[in-house]
């Protein structure tokens, strides 16, 4: 089963179009969604929650219309780039506030996570480091019995430890089979870690969503010269690029192509190369 | 509901001195006379408010409470209940006031007492629903400046029913007798601020639901 399905989703701004954005999130996974400054994901995200008015499409969740003014919101717990409390409050009232925000509030669950996290319970969050204020979205995000947790940039100006301690809660989190997170971020280190699965916009369009390993093993990049370029340029769904007198050339088959071109050298991408590729190399179409 | 009232409390504490100083000096000054500045009380609710908006969209409160199971229409009850405490608030030191003073100089000060009380919750209602109207449609910051526009409309409208209403008793008994102007010479006006006092409740509702983050 789904946990999240978005299927032709449109939002038409005056200077930015979200068109027919289609992808299926299966329950017990991660979602990584990728894509340049400005390619829609936050959009995507916002549509999800309600937060904008989509133009068309739908969305459900576990097999229902999601509806942002209904309780299905309980089940969802959202963490953004910036924590949404003043910082006169503490985290021990961050979690008093949220009483009142969620029906199926856990105070005793928050406590623990807190403690977990290494939160001081009864500072200003005002003096909080970048990383403990994610960390205190997250505790925060993980005590309503949410299912799906959706994440706008949660590693954003992080350092690696803090990253990876979180890397650590989401694969916990996502232990249980019912529950997912999407998670929007332009770190792919990130996602090559945890992710099962990778979205990639461009540009408000969905070029491509499929399971992180398929990438791995499907796509070939090839450092080639001028010659090797002429042939390889000729596979389908060939994405090239020069570098000085070298070219980069991104076969969506690649592992196919790497039999019929033995003289060449054959590289798994990064999702960071896919994604470079894609943005700002050519192909035949 | 309670909870998000908390949370501006929380958020407003620092300035709960600030208030204090207000309230005294304001009271102090209206002790022969508790109508005369319960006015500016009725302008600090305002004021308060403009700040419950402005602290929301520092930290993009706004757009949280949307996903969670507050609804929209919830948010927006909230700040009417915040600027009905803040008004009830406002109007209470001059009911306070006048009481202490009736004991030394008769109890008629109590009733002038209590309708100016009444007329800063009035008022402080009024100037409340336009902040939190406009504050949703345009944010805090622009909301300020349209809000001092309304204030700027509601001297002018005033001014020219006075203007009108005088020029009219004066055509209609010039040389015959003394023109008195009666204060329900007004009651156009009022009804001027009432109705698009009504409207923008109305549409404060109407805003939030289809506001867009």
């Amino acid at each position: 089963m789904n946990i999240l399905e978005v299927s032709h989703v449109e939002k038409h701004y005056k200077r930015f179009q979200l068109r027919d954005v289609d992808m299926a999130m299966p329950q017990g996974c991660i979602m990584g969604l990728i894509g340049e400054n400005g390619a829609g994901k936050s959009t995507l995200l916002k549509c999800i929650l309600g937060l904008v008015r989509r133009d068309g499409g739908n969305i459900t969740f576990r097999g229902e219309e999601l509806n942002a003014d209904t309780a299905q919101m309980e089940e969802i717990g959202v963490v953004f780039d910036t924590l949404p409390f003043h910082g006169q409050l503490t985290p021990a009232q961050v979690g008093k506030l949220h009483k009142g925000l969620y029906k199926n509030w856990d105070n005793a669950r928050y406590l623990q996570n807190i403690k977990r996290f290494g939160l001081p319970e009864k500072e200003k969050i005002k003096g909080f480091s970048k990383g403990m204020l994610m960390k205190l979205g997250i505790a925060a995000a993980l005590s309503h019995n949410a299912r799906l947790l959706l994440l706008d940039e949660p590693t954003a100006g992080l350092d690696p430890i803090a990253r990876d301690d979180l890397m650590d809660i989401f694969l916990e989190f996502v232990q249980d089979e019912t529950h997912g997170i999407l998670l929007s971020t332009h770190i792919t280190a990130d996602l090559e870690r945890v992710a099962d699965y990778v979205t990639f916009l461009h540009e408000g369009r969905v070029l491509f969503t499929r399971p992180k390993d398929d990438l791995r093993d499907e796509f070939r990049l090839v450092h080639c010269g001028e010659a090797d370029f002429r042939k390889l340029r000729e596979e389908t769904g060939a994405i090239w690029r020069k570098q000085d007198t070298q070219y980069e050339v991104l076969l969506p088959d690649g592992a196919a192509a790497a039999r019929r071109y033995p003289g060449c050298q054959f590289d798994r991408p990064t999702i960071d190369e896919i994604m470079l590729m894609y943005v700002k190399g050519g192909t035949n179409s | 509901m309670k909870y998000l009232l908390w949370k501006d409390y929380m958020m407003m504490r620092s300035m709960v001195w600030f208030l204090f100083i207000v309230y005294v000096v304001t009271s102090a000054m209206s002790f022969r006379e508790p109508a005369g500045m319960s006015s500016v009380e009725a302008v600090m609710g305002t004021t308060l408010l403009l700040s419950a908006f402005a602290y929301d969209e520092q930290c993009d409160f706004m757009k949280y409470a949307c996903i969670t199971s507050v609804s929209r229409r919830q948010y927006v009850g909230e700040k009417y209940l915040l600027s009905l405490c803040y008004s009830v608030i406002a109007a209470l030191p001059p009911l306070i006031i006048a009481c202490i003073s009736s004991l030394f100089n008769g109890w008629d000060r109590i009733i002038n007492a209590a309708v100016a009380s009444a007329l800063v919750l009035v008022i402080s209602q009024i100037l409340g629903v336009w902040v939190i109207a406009l504050c949703i449609r345009f944010g805090s910051q622009k909301g300020r400046i349209y809000l001092l526009l309304f204030y700027a409309a509601v001297i002018l409208v005033v001014l020219l029913n006075v203007v009108a209403v005088r020029y009219r008793l004066f055509q209609e008994k010039a040389g015959t007798e003394e023109v008195v102007f009666q204060w329900w010479y007004l009651f156009p006006c009022v009804g001027a601020i009432l109705a698009s006092t009504i409207l923008m409740l109305q549409r404060s509702f109407v805003w939030m639901k289809k506001k867009e983050f």
